[in-house]
Parts: structure tokens; sequence; C-alpha cells
């Protein structure tokens, strides 16, 4: 039967594939490097139906369940971009993941506290599509930074910063639908859907943060190193303090 | 003079100084000295903690009136760029990616007119600490009263601190459907709100609010009797700060999909 103690298996179990898909992707063996990267998702996917059948909940927080999330979710954008038009650098987000999962192995594999709130719909979907929108506008960063690296096609450019935005508007998107769920389960908790803390504070300042690559003036807009950091930093930026705090937090 | 002020550089201009506000009201938040402060902006509506704040704190008063000054500038400049540029690419004959675009940009604007409004319109009060029994006069003729609080778990859960209390608050050891308190709303001394609160399930009438939001239990108390956390707000426009926020999401998506595979044309 199924426990807790075997959670730590599926991202082990991820990890030895997608280390391997790293060193492949790098070494440009595209093809083999994403059959390993798919069984790696398997493993990740098959994580979470565990955390899910065990807390009987989706994943929330907590180093565990937060960081498998994130790996699938960067997984799973880059297997269906894997095989369009523009697809990251081999390696890129296989290497990402690897690092997310070696990280997530230095905390015990334990599912995150049973909050009696958890059981309401508001903050599932808020830690939901927080996560979902923390992943999603990481890609987007992966994508943009690709940018600045040296392209051998025409018009390669292009389409990668095209996949940028569109991953940065998707994210955007998740995540200000996060913040609409959060705010409802403010007003519901707390009688108003703002709080004047740290924790809103830096959801708004992150939203804003995702606004200037969208309001580029075309003279701007024409530099494209400006354009990949504009529209990079806030997947960068909300990357790295979700994993800070999952950290500081464990 | 309206081109210059639906200027995209001046957009970027008020975007970045509201980030700049942001990140330093977030430090703040994080500061021992400032951390009360900013916590007691959540106490009543800020336009009253605002008039106490400029000669109390005006190091926090002054942040806050930058922020807002900054979210004014954006406010403006995204008024003159709906009427300036995106309007007359309506009249030119839009498409769906420009009509979801103004009305993104509109709906922006209707939330961000939504979230002044609850500066300074209705009132907060925040804390309320009451038992069995306790009455709290409010402004307005509105009294809130409390007629039993009903605690059914350890009562040791409640006398913990906040942090280790989420750890030990789980679905088994706390029970949210039971547990909570039969209030009653007055004003003018006539009945308008009877129910039992409860965490997450607040009690409504018209724009008022009675929300429950935590439990406690003194220290001192020998009998350990179990106390209330209420809140109760005032707030009209809730709803269309809501409604705009959800039609904004769907805009957005809807963006999303109308551009996912047009080349780049920024």
């Amino acid at each position: 039967m199924l426990n807790e103690q075997m959670l730590v298996w599926f991202p082990v179990a991820a990890l030895a594939a997608y280390l391997p898909a790293t060193v492949l992707g790098l070494m440009r063996q595209a093809r083999f490097c994403r059959i390993l990267g798919s069984i790696g998702l398997l493993a990740l996917l098959s994580g979470i139906g565990s955390v899910c059948w065990l807390a009987w909940r989706p994943p929330m927080y907590g180093p565990f369940e937060s960081m498998i999330y994130l790996a699938v979710v960067i997984g799973l954008v880059g297997w269906f971009t894997g095989r369009g038009p523009a697809p990251l650098p081999g390696g890129w987000s296989e290497g990402l993941i690897s690092a997310i999962l070696l990280l997530l192995l230095t905390f015990p594999a334990e599912l995150d506290v049973d909050f009696y709130m958890y059981d309401h719909p508001l903050p599932i979907l808020f830690f939901q599509l927080r996560l979902v929108a923390v992943g999603i506008l990481m890609s987007a960063s992966l994508f943009y930074l690709a940018t600045l690296t040296k392209l051998k096609q025409n018009g390669e450019r292009a389409l990668l910063m095209q996949n940028g935005r569109n991953f940065l508007l998707l994210g955007m998107t998740c995540f200000l639908g996060g913040e609409f769920c959060g705010s409802l389960w403010c007003l519901l908790w707390l009688g108003e859907y703002w709080r004047w803390t740290n924790n809103f504070l830096m959801a708004t300042l992150m939203f804003l943060l995702m606004m200037p690559a969208f309001h580029l003036p075309p003279r701007l807009a024409a530099k494209p190193v400006l354009k990949a950091l504009l529209g990079g930093l806030p997947g960068l930026i909300l990357f790295t303090l979700t994993i800070v705090h999952q950290v500081l937090h464990a | 003079m309206i081109k210059k002020i639906a200027s995209l550089y001046v957009t970027l201009a008020s975007l970045a100084g509201m980030i700049i506000c942001l990140f330093w009201g977030w430090i703040m938040g994080f500061t021992p000295a400032f951390r009360p402060v900013m916590r007691s902006m959540n106490d009543q509506l800020i336009i009253d903690w605002l008039l106490d704040a400029l000669t109390a704190h005006p190091t926090v008063a002054v942040w806050f009136i930058l922020l807002c000054l900054c979210a004014a500038v954006l406010f403006v400049n995204l008024a003159a760029c709906t009427v300036d540029r995106l309007w007359p690419w309506i009249q030119n004959g839009g498409g769906t990616r420009r009509v979801l675009l103004l009305a993104s940009h509109v709906l922006f604007a209707v939330i961000l007119l939504g979230h002044a409004s609850s500066f300074v319109v209705g009132f907060k009060y925040d804390m309320i600490k009451l038992t069995d029994g306790g009455v709290m006069p409010l402004e307005q003729g509105y009294e809130l009263r409390v007629e039993k609080v009903v605690y059914l778990d350890d009562p040791e859960l409640l006398k913990l601190e906040h942090k280790k209390s989420k750890r030990v608050l789980t679905r088994e050891a706390f029970n949210r459907y039971e547990n909570g308190a039969v209030v009653s709303m007055f004003k003018d001394g006539q009945k308008i709100i009877y129910g039992k609160a409860l965490l997450l399930q607040p009690l409504n009438e018209g724009q008022i609010t009675v929300s429950l939001t935590g439990m406690y239990i003194d220290e001192d108390d020998p009998k350990e009797q179990p106390g209330g956390v209420f809140a109760v707000v005032k707030s009209p426009f809730n709803e269309l700060f809501f409604a705009a926020y959800a039609l904004l999401i769907i805009c957005m998506f809807g963006l999303l999909f109308a551009g996912w595979r047009k080349v780049s044309d920024d």
C-alpha cells in the first residue's frame, strides 16, 4: 500500500531520468533527451497523483509538494513546446528540473500540514494557480533568456521571443486568477479582499513587474536584450522567492 | 498634451514608481520599527489611519502617499491611453484582439478605482475580541453583540502562538463547520443580522459583513472561556471590484488565445 514514506521514490526516479536527459540535451541528442524527459515527467506526475491520493487534496505548499509541482509544470511546458518550431535549447528545462529535484531531496519527503482551511475551494485554487503561474513564468524566463544565446537559424529569436511572450501572458493570467481566488478567500475570512501585509505587497509587485514587457515603447522594444531581460525577470524573481520561501519555512 | 500623458514612457515610469514603493513597503514590513505600523493599516479605514499616521508615523504615511501618487499617475496614463490610442483602434475596425485589449484596460481602471474607493468609503473594525454576551458599539448606529461562542475542540489549541497554530489546527483537530459564534448586529436598536458566523462563512446584510476571523482563549482566564475575534466591514464596492476582476481575467485569457500563434508585432 502507498504511504508517505514512499513519496521520496517519485522524485528519485524522476531525477534518475532527468539528470541523463540534461546531459543528452546539452550534447544535442534531442530524441533521447525527450524520451528520458518523458519518463521523468511520468514519475513526477505519479508523485502528484500519490500526494492527491494520500492527502485527499491536490498538492498545496511546503517544500515537497510545491517543488514537485513546479517541476511538473516546467516539465509539461518543456514537453509541449519540445516539438514546436522554437523549443528551448537542449537540456535547459531538464537541467532546471534536475536542480529543483536535487534541492527537493534535501528536505524530508512529507506532506504539507493539513490546515483546517485546506478543504475550502478558494485556498486550494489560490495555491494551485500560484504554483502553476510560477512554473509557467519560469518557463517564459527560459524562453526569453534563450534569445540571448547564439542562435543559428534566422527567425529563431523571434519565435523564442514569441513563446516567451505567450507563456508570460499565460503565467500572468494564472497568477491573476490565483490572486482573485486569494482575494475572495481573504474576503470570506477577514471581511476584506486586501491586507497591508508583505504577501499582498509582494504579489502586487510581481504583477506590476510582468507589465513592462507588454508596454515597451517601439524604440525600447527594438532592443532584444532589454526585451529579453524585462520578459525574463518576473519569472526568475518569483521562482527564486518561492523556492527561498520554501527553504526558509521548512 | 493628451499624447504626452498617454505615452508608454509615462506607463513605464509610473510602473517603476509603484514597484519601488511596493518594494520599500515590503522591506518596512520586515523591519521591527515599522511592522506594527503597517499592521495597523488593516485595523481601520485607510483614510482614518492616514490622518493619524501623518503625525504619528510620517515615514509610513509618506510611503503610502507616494504609492497612491504613482497609482494615480498610472490611472491617468491608462485613461489617456484608452482615449487617445485604444479607442481610435476600435473605431478604425478593431478585431477581437483590439476589443479585448481595450476591455482589459478599462477593467483595470475600474479595479484601480474600486480599490481606491475602499480606502475612503464605508467603515472597518478589525480584531474585535468578544466572549459570550459581549457588545461592541460601532459608528453610524451599528452595534455588534455576541450571543454565544461555540467551541467543541481542545481548548489548548486556542492558546497557541499564530505560527505554531497552523501546524496543529488541522482538519481533524479543528472543526470549522461547528466552531463559531452566534451573533446579532443592530442598526439604531433594530436587529438587522442574526446567525452563526463561522470561519470562512461570514454573515452579510447589504453592504455590511460580520466575519469571524479567529477564536481565542485568554491565558489568564481560569474558566477558559472561548471567545471570537471579529471584523465588521461596510464596503459598498466589493461586487463591482470582483466583477471587474473576473472579467479582466476572462479578457486576458481571450487575448492569450487570440494572439497565441500570431507572430510578434511588438
